[in-house]
C-alpha cells in the first residue's frame, strides 16, 4: 500500500514539473539576446573562411620548407596545430552553447515545424563529427594536410548557424511563419 | 553621435600627414598602436584631436590600427618577413630580433576590437617572421 501511494506521490511530481516546464513559456529576454550574440559571435569570428584558408595556406608551408630550416618548419606546424585546435576547442563550445538554448527554451516557446528540429539535430551533429574528424587528421597528418576538412568544418558550421538563425527568427516572433531555407544557403 | 564624415575626414588627415611618412606597414601598425593608452584603450593624438576632438581623433586612430593590424594579418608569411625585414632595415639595431624573440612586444600590437583568432594568428606569423630573420642572420655570420 505505502508503495503504491510512494509511486502515486512520485508520478504526481513528475507531472507536476513536467506541466511547469511545458507552461514555461516566454524565455528571459536576454537568454535570447545571449543567443543572438552567440550566433553574431560564430559567424564573424569563428566561421569567416578566408581566415581559415589563411591559416592553412599552402604557400606559408612551402615559403618555410624553403628556408631549409627544419626547426622553423616544426615551429610553423606547431603553431599552426595550436591556431586550428584553438578554433575547433572555442567553436565547438559556441555551437555547443546554441544548442543548449534551443533544446533549453527555444522549443518550449514557438511552434517549431519537426522538420526545422530535425535539419538543427542533424546539422548539429555533422558538424560535431566533421569537428573530431578535423582534430584526428590535424593530429595525425600536420594542420597543412588538413585544409579541404577545414573548409568542410566551416561549411558544416554555418549550416547549423542558417537553421539555427531560422530558429531564433520564430523565437522572436512566434507568429512568424515557417520558412524552409535552402540547404545550400 | 559622432559624424561619419568627420572621423573619415580624421582618418584622411592622419594618413597624409603622419603615417605617410612612416616606412613600411609594421612601422605605421607599432606607430598607431603606441597612441593607444595600455590602461583604457583610448587612442589619443594631439594634432588629430586639435583639428577635429579628442573623441573623433580616438575613433579615427582606432579604425587606422583595425586597417593596418588588417593587412598584416591578411598576408601571406613570405610578405610579413618581407615587412618585418624593412622595419628591421629602417630601425637598425643588433639586438632587435633577440629583443623582439625574448620580449615579444608585438603582442600588444592588436586592436581591442579585432578577433581572437586574427590576434592569434598574427603573434603566431610574427614570431615565425622573426624566427626566420634570426635564421638568416645566423647564417651570414657563419658563412
Amino acid at each position: 500500500m505505502i508503495q503504491i501511494a510512494l509511486s502515486l506521490l512520485l508520478a504526481v511530481l513528475l507531472l507536476g514539473l513536467m506541466l511547469h516546464w511545458a507552461l514555461q513559456a516566454d524565455i528571459p529576454s536576454k537568454d535570447l539576446s545571449a543567443a543572438w550574440d552567440t550566433l553574431g559571435c560564430l559567424r564573424t569570428r569563428f566561421f569567416p573562411a578566408s581566415l581559415v584558408d589563411r591559416i592553412l595556406d599552402d604557400s606559408d608551408f612551402l615559403f618555410v620548407n624553403s628556408q631549409k630550416d627544419r626547426q622553423i618548419l616544426v615551429l610553423l606546424e606547431a603553431e599552426r596545430k595550436a591556431i586550428v585546435m584553438y578554433w575547433l576547442r572555442n567553436t565547438r563550445r559556441q555551437v555547443k552553447l546554441l544548442m543548449i538554448f534551443h533544446v533549453k527554451s527555444a522549443r518550449h516557446y514557438a511552434k517549431l515545424a519537426p522538420r526545422l528540429e530535425m535539419r538543427l539535430a542533424s546539422d548539429y551533429v555533422s558538424f560535431l563529427v566533421v569537428c573530431d574528424l578535423l582534430r584526428i587528421l590535424v593530429r595525425m597528418r600536420g594542420p597543412f594536410r588538413a585544409r579541404k576538412f577545414a573548409r568542410r568544418t566551416v561549411a558544416a558550421g554555418s549550416r547549423f548557424c542558417a537553421a539555427s538563425e531560422q530558429i531564433l527568427m520564430i523565437t522572436k516572433d512566434p507568429h512568424a511563419e515557417i520558412q524552409e531555407a535552402p540547404r545550400n544557403a | 553621435m559622432l559624424a561619419t564624415r568627420d572621423v573619415n575626414g580624421a582618418v584622411d588627415y592622419l594618413k597624409k600627414r603622419t603615417l605617410a611618412s612612416l616606412r613600411g606597414d609594421i612601422a605605421r601598425l607599432i606607430y598607431v598602436a603606441s597612441t593607444r593608452d595600455y590602461n583604457t584603450g583610448v587612442y589619443y593624438h594631439d594634432g588629430v584631436a586639435s583639428c577635429f576632438t579628442q573623441e573623433i581623433a580616438n575613433r579615427a586612430l582606432a579604425q587606422c590600427h583595425e586597417e593596418s593590424f588588417r593587412d598584416i594579418v591578411e598576408a601571406p608569411l613570405e610578405a610579413m618577413v618581407e615587412k618585418l625585414e624593412e622595419y628591421m632595415k629602417a630601425n637598425c639595431s643588433e639586438s632587435f630580433l633577440s629583443t623582439w624573440l625574448d620580449i615579444e612586444p608585438y603582442r600588444v600590437l592588436a586592436p581591442l576590437a579585432c578577433d581572437p583568432l586574427a590576434t592569434k594568428l598574427f603573434c603566431s606569423n610574427f614570431k615565425i617572421a622573426l624566427s626566420i630573420l634570426a635564421s638568416r642572420a645566423k647564417n651570414r655570420l657563419r658563412d
